[in-house]
């Protein structure tokens, strides 16, 4: 059961979150009353019926693939591959691309922190629109990092799992040491390393007596779900996605709850012990400071990092940073090459798609294609649209895709279950759709926080984003389409391997 | 001349599954249904009555508890599972329990009075249509159960044997597998398993577009990948969040494709290693098998003049 909750753990990327969370606050119109504890457990209460709907499912089709293969059962091969590939699969790569530049933006922040005056270490860590940046530099480690990881990939399948497992495992250690130096080193702490910084008119006690507002505002708190959304509460899909593979029952139905609560509680008390030692007003006027957040990255961990006021711990938390992005993109890739498989069994995408390389025993077709497509997601990311923030609204690929996994349990429950099981599910279906529905209403209507307006070729990055998600689904369509006619013409209709035989 | 051709593995004792295998003939507008092992259920659940009353049993290592009148509902569902399944009394459980000859015989019969049950519904199913319905056993069936697929107007064992599926298409079939742990009827060494294989192969009279209904897959594909377990059958764990995988498939069989270069492999054994594989010229198929879900997964295969014109894995 550990291992199980163990990889969902690592696909939401609690890390990444509390590295980014400023970028949004500062991006908003307006900040005052979110209060980023309340808010993620707002947002994990959100959360609820999505974790239902997965646990359920799980336990009723447990299969390779997971909601993959929920979604295209029940509404047939063409919508549900469409909207599989738009949601996961072409998403995913989007995600990936997101995460290598919050890594890139991880190592110019930690090396920022050790080397105040580096002017590379700077250029990596502004956002690619700024003044002093280095978009080129940028893309360029950015895509190393990537190509290495997919190298291990390819070269020595066997040991990407296990570099998941040593990242992942220095990542929480590293988080869980963050929150416990925070709560050591108290106001004083804070204080001490925010005054050491030495920025002009900008001291503890100026940010601090700059709040005025409340600590609380639901309506506030609301308007950041969609932070949430990209790199926490709704990727619990990991789990699912291999149940065919996790033994004991008690894994199958207990993985997504666990995995969900543990990310919560960290999350949480990594935001709760920012505030505990900062204080709320701080925080808040800090994370919504662009000179703080730009030139200084402030976020969770640099505090943390200048709060313990020791080297060694210092140089231990930023590491840990570092390596938790390393854990999500080395996941990433795994993850997204079942979804390649499940789909190329389906044969919705081409039987080349699931190659392996005889010489390597990894599936080399699927790995080139990631690394060309996030590659150059990276690259444009980077240099045309200003760094990871530019795809955030690709993720809205995702939130649509969500939506019909609820539909998908709502129909579901009605179509098999019975007695309180119906009820259940259908809800949590239908809430479920209702959450989601309700994030991408919150994405499209707020286009330059959940996303760029930064314009390269007359192309908004919100647009072009949005025009990578959707060009998605029509891509999947034609795919289909595609896959079905020739198919057809050799005797095989690709339909049927979505549908039950009927047993009686 | 186009065929269609529908394979399935390892269902496991599952009724479901079965029954949608035979249903498949007329969903798919197969003209041949191929079973090709491991038919049979794994474990014999008591469903014991109580002082109070009241049914109990374990599912899935749960325990569960229910009153009589649900007794034949959970009854189906552990079937569809492939779970054989009694109703009893905790004095006939004590008896049980101290003589394990009787339980064990118990769990055979239960085993041929359910594999005599699908016959029948085959038969039955497939009357009045030119559909035949190929069943062979598995490293996991008993020697005992050969006896119940006797040859009839639409079901006919393979095993051991050179069969015509399709006009221009042989197959032979063999439902041996190489040493596992786990000690299951029919397991020989590789040295056997080759010879076997070849001395089947050598009857084939028409290579290329021959049939290798082998239930253990090749060694050292992606269709052999299963979890490796140590000394006391526990899983190795390797890495966070995952067992350690590890190829279990036959060198044998992985000799006899290279060497024989048939049409297509048509594999099982391994439920975790669902796809498809090409070794030179052949297609190797391994449709895997989530047969405790009821969920019948399978190798949907069109073939025109003998050739291979396309296939789909489905999950139905």
């Amino acid at each position: 059961m550990l291992d199980a909750i163990a990889l969902n753990v690592s696909n939401m990327s609690a890390g990444a979150a509390l590295a980014t969370i400023g970028f949004t606050m500062v991006a908003l119109s307006s900040y005052t009353g979110i209060n980023l504890v309340y808010a993620s457990l707002i947002a994990f209460v959100f959360s609820i019926p999505q974790v239902v709907v997965y646990t359920m499912m799980t336990r009723r089709l447990s299969r390779t693939g997971g909601d993959y293969v929920w979604v295209s059962r029940v509404f047939g091969g063409l919508f549900g591959s469409a909207i599989s590939f738009m949601g996961y699969t072409i998403e995913t790569l989007a995600y990936l691309a997101l995460i290598a530049l919050s890594a890139v933006f991880a190592i110019g922040s930690v090396g920022l922190f050790f080397y105040p005056t580096s002017s590379s270490a700077l250029g990596l860590a502004l956002p690619g629109n700024l003044s002093g940046s280095t978009p080129y530099l940028q893309a360029l480690v950015g895509v190393i990092i990537f190509a290495i990881l997919i190298a291990v990939n390819v070269f020595r399948p066997r040991f990407g799992y296990k570099l998941v497992s040593v990242l992942a495992v220095v990542g929480v250690i590293a988080l869980i040491v963050g929150i416990f130096v925070l709560l050591s080193a108290g106001q004083s702490g804070v204080s001490s390393y925010i005054n050491s910084l030495g920025i002009n008119g900008t001291t503890y006690s100026s940010l601090a007596s700059s709040y005025t507002g409340s600590t609380f505002s639901l309506s506030a708190c609301i308007t950041i779900l969609p932070f949430f959304a990209i790199f926490v509460y709704p990727w619990i899909n990991a789990g699912p996605a291999v149940a065919s593979e996790i033994k004991g029952s008690r894994s199958i139905r207990w993985n997504v709850p666990i995995a969900s609560l543990v990310v919560m509680v960290l999350v949480t008390s990594a935001f709760g012990a920012m505030y505990y030692a900062g204080g709320y007003q701080f925080v808040t006027a800090a994370l919504s400071n662009g000179n703080l957040v730009y030139d200084y990255s402030f976020n969770f961990w640099t505090l943390a990092m200048g709060a313990a006021n020791n080297q060694a711990i210092a140089w231990f938390l930023g590491i840990g940073w570092i390596v938790w992005t390393m854990a999500i993109l080395a996941y990433g890739i795994i993850v997204a090459s079942r979804y390649f498989f499940a789909q190329a069994f389906d044969r919705f995408l081409p039987e080349s798609v699931a190659h392996i390389s005889s010489r390597y025993g990894s599936p080399t077709v699927a790995l080139t294609i990631q690394l060309i497509v996030t590659g150059a997601l990276v690259a444009i990311g980077a240099v045309l649209y200003g760094g990871f923030q530019s795809l955030y609204a690709a993720v809205i690929a995702s939130m649509i895709y969500f939506i019909f996994v609820g539909i998908a349990g709502f129909l579901y429950a009605l179509r098999d279950e019975k007695g309180s099981s119906k009820g259940i599910l259908g809800l949590c279906g239908i809430l479920m759709a209702l959450v989601f529905a309700f994030i991408s209403y919150q994405f499209f209507t707020n286009p330059t926080v959940w996303g760029t307006s930064a314009t390269a070729f007359g192309l908004p990055g919100y647009d072009f984003a949005y025009a990578y998600a959707f060009g998605s689904f029509l891509l999947g369509v034609v795919l289909y389409l595609w896959s079905k006619s020739s198919h057809k013409s050799k005797g095989i209709d690709i339909d049927l391997a979505y549908k039950e035989i009927p047993p009686d | 001349m186009n065929t269609r051709i529908f394979f399935a593995s390892d269902v496991h004792g599952s009724e479901r599954c079965f029954r949608k295998f035979v249903n498949a003939a007329k969903f798919y507008k197969a003209s041949a249904l191929i079973l090709a092992g491991d038919l049979t259920g794994k474990i014999l659940v008591p469903i014991v009555e109580g002082k109070d009353g009241k049914f109990r049993f374990d599912f899935h290592g749960e325990p569960v508890t229910i009153g009589k009148e649900k007794v034949p509902e959970y009854q189906s569902e552990l079937r569809n599972a492939g779970i054989y399944c009694f109703a009893t009394n905790e004095a006939e459980m004590e008896e049980l329990r101290a003589d394990k000859a009787r339980s064990d015989r118990m769990f055979v019969e239960e085993m041929k009075r359910c594999l005599a049950s699908w016959v029948s519904l085959a038969e039955e199913r497939l009357k009045g249509t030119d559909v035949m319905c190929y069943i062979s056993p598995g490293n996991d069936d008993r020697f005992e159960l050969d006896e119940i697929i006797r040859k009839g107007d639409h079901v006919s064992n393979p095993e051991n044997q050179v069969v015509q599926v399709a006009p221009k298409n042989q197959m032979i079939t063999l439902g041996y597998a190489n040493i596992t742990p786990w000690h299951s009827p029919r397991e020989v060494t590789e040295v056997e398993l080759k010879t076997m294989i070849e001395r089947l192969a050598d009857g084939v009279t028409d290579r290329a577009g021959s049939i290798f209904s082998i239930h253990v897959p090749p060694f050292g594909t992606e269709l052999d990948k299963a979890p490796a377990v140590d000394e006391q059958l526990n899983y190795v764990r390797e890495g966070m969040g995952t067992v350690k995988m590890t190829h279990v498939g036959s060198t044998a069989v992985r000799e006899a494709i290279e060497k024989y270069q048939p049409l297509l492999g048509m594999h099982g054994h391994v439920h975790e290693s669902r796809g498809f594989v090409k070794i030179g010229r052949t297609l190797c198929l391994n449709p895997g098998s989530d047969y405790g879900d009821g969920v019948l997964n399978g190798g949907l295969v069109s073939l025109e003049d003998g050739a291979l014109k396309e296939f789909v894995l489905t999950s139905g």
